[in-house]
């Protein structure tokens, strides 16, 4: 029995049980369900197992490693193999770097069935193997090619006792941007394994990355957006995420956005930064504004806005009669949102100290 | 901080590497049956969300085993 979650070496951190009964199943099932798992790889958050997968055991007589992954210097497919099966790849690469087979495939050709059998040979599998071996690396490689994945990992690949070759653990990541024309695999993503913060933002359309600091920032451009949480740090502050609106964002998508970053619970002060090329200032204050409304913000609130109707937009902050910080360059922009969340800071400090 | 204070760049840096967008990523038991229907060889399964799915599924591997 095997837990379902976004990680490898789930066997270290008990994800992995064999059972020989009914009741084992049962007992089992109970245990991890529901259970936090924490491998190297989730972090130490670890992730909560909702899906288990059975599956009948089978006598194992060697392990293989299979990849396919996409090689950055060929600008190609590449099948990495090893007779090492069953460690992590960079755990082969290190103990026995000798051992692992490289083999590119031209994209106009495919994999031809005699790499297949190179590959499948250098592995030192036996002829009735090797013919096995060549169905599976062709079927791995179309799977590859045909869904639009990243990558396909098949770590072990097994030969059983009676000479048969099965995909014992598989991992298969895919291209974000191909998904619009891949229905049947963006239906599998699991949302529970992602941030949901960040699932949410798909939804939206933004593009957003949670960050471990307590400044929320709505920036328009992914440039800005960098130079922005720089300039945070260099104020002595710390950027809670990453968030770029895009361009022609509306009212009712910044109001979205704000609300998205103000769920994160570390928010103490938020900084809006516009440079409003295809954007508009006017409806990024009336984004602005709506939300703050809404969610009746008590948090320090910083805007910079500039470009495109930037004087329509300061007059909606200004009439709105909300406590903003304007601000007209990014660096006042991130020193005023500093010192507004310093000040917030002692003025809670004192109001705690005043409390009996 | 001065204004001459070196820019506190490293953790950004860090953080910049996390911005590529992460690739969509899906359950063993969701790779092996992409895998299987492109003619890849996986042992004999079945996903489970309960306690009472997983016996289930124990079962079933266990009648066509012929046991």
């Amino acid at each position: 029995m095997k837990a379902q979650i976004h990680s490898g070496a789930r066997g270290k951190a008990g994800g992995i049980k064999l059972c020989g009964s009914e009741d084992e199943v049962r007992t089992a099932a109970k245990t991890l369900l529901g259970k936090r798992l924490v491998t190297h790889q989730t972090g130490p958050e670890g992730r909560v197992v909702h899906r288990l997968y059975v599956e009948a055991a089978v006598p194992i007589e060697r392990e293989i490693y299979l990849g396919l992954v996409l090689d950055r210097k060929s600008e190609r497919i590449m099948v990495v193999a090893s007779p090492q099966g069953g460690m992590e790849i960079e755990e082969i690469a290190q103990r026995s770097p000798d051992s692992i087979l490289r083999e590119v495939v031209e994209p106009a050709v495919g994999m031809t069935a005699f790499q297949a059998r190179e590959i499948a040979f250098g592995l030192g599998l036996t002829p009735a193997q090797v013919s096995r071996a060549v169905t599976t690396l062709l079927g791995a490689y179309r799977a590859f090619r045909d869904l639009d994945a990243t990558m396909v990992e098949i770590n072990p690949l097994v030969v059983t006792a009676d000479g048969q070759l099965l995909a014992l653990d598989c991992k298969m990541t895919f291209d974000d941007n191909a998904m619009f024309r891949r229905p049947n695999v963006s239906e599998l993503r699991d949302y529970a394994e992602e941030d949901p913060r960040e699932a949410q933002a798909a939804e939206y359309g933004l593009n957003y990355v949670a960050l471990d600091g307590n400044i929320g920032c709505i920036i328009n451009g992914a440039g800005l957006a960098m130079a922005t949480m720089d300039m945070i740090k260099h104020a002595g502050g710390s950027p809670a995420n990453f968030l770029d609106v895009g361009g022609g964002a509306s009212p009712d998508r910044v109001a979205a956005a704000f609300k998205l970053v103000l769920s994160d619970s570390n928010i103490q002060a938020m900084l809006v930064n516009i440079f409003a090329g295809i954007n508009r200032c006017d409806w990024v204050a009336q984004g602005v504004v709506q939300a703050t409304r809404e969610t009746q913000l008590q948090i320090p609130l910083v805007v910079r806005l500039a470009g495109t109707n930037v004087e329509e937009g300061r007059r909606i902050l200004k009439e709105s009669g909300l406590p903003i910080i304007t601000a007209d360059t990014l660096a006042e922009a991130a020193e005023r949102v500093v010192a507004a969340l310093k000040s917030s800071e002692a003025g809670r400090r004192s109001a705690g100290n005043g409390q009996p | 901080m001065g204004p001459f204070a070196p820019l506190r760049v490293t953790s950004i840096a860090r953080q910049r590497t996390q911005l590529r967008r992460a690739p969509v990523d899906i359950h063993e038991y969701q790779a092996k049956e992409l895998l299987a229907g492109f003619g890849v060889a996986i042992p004999r399964g079945g996903v489970a969300y309960s306690p009472e799915q997983a016996v289930y599924r124990a079962s079933e591997m266990a009648v066509r085993a012929g046991r």
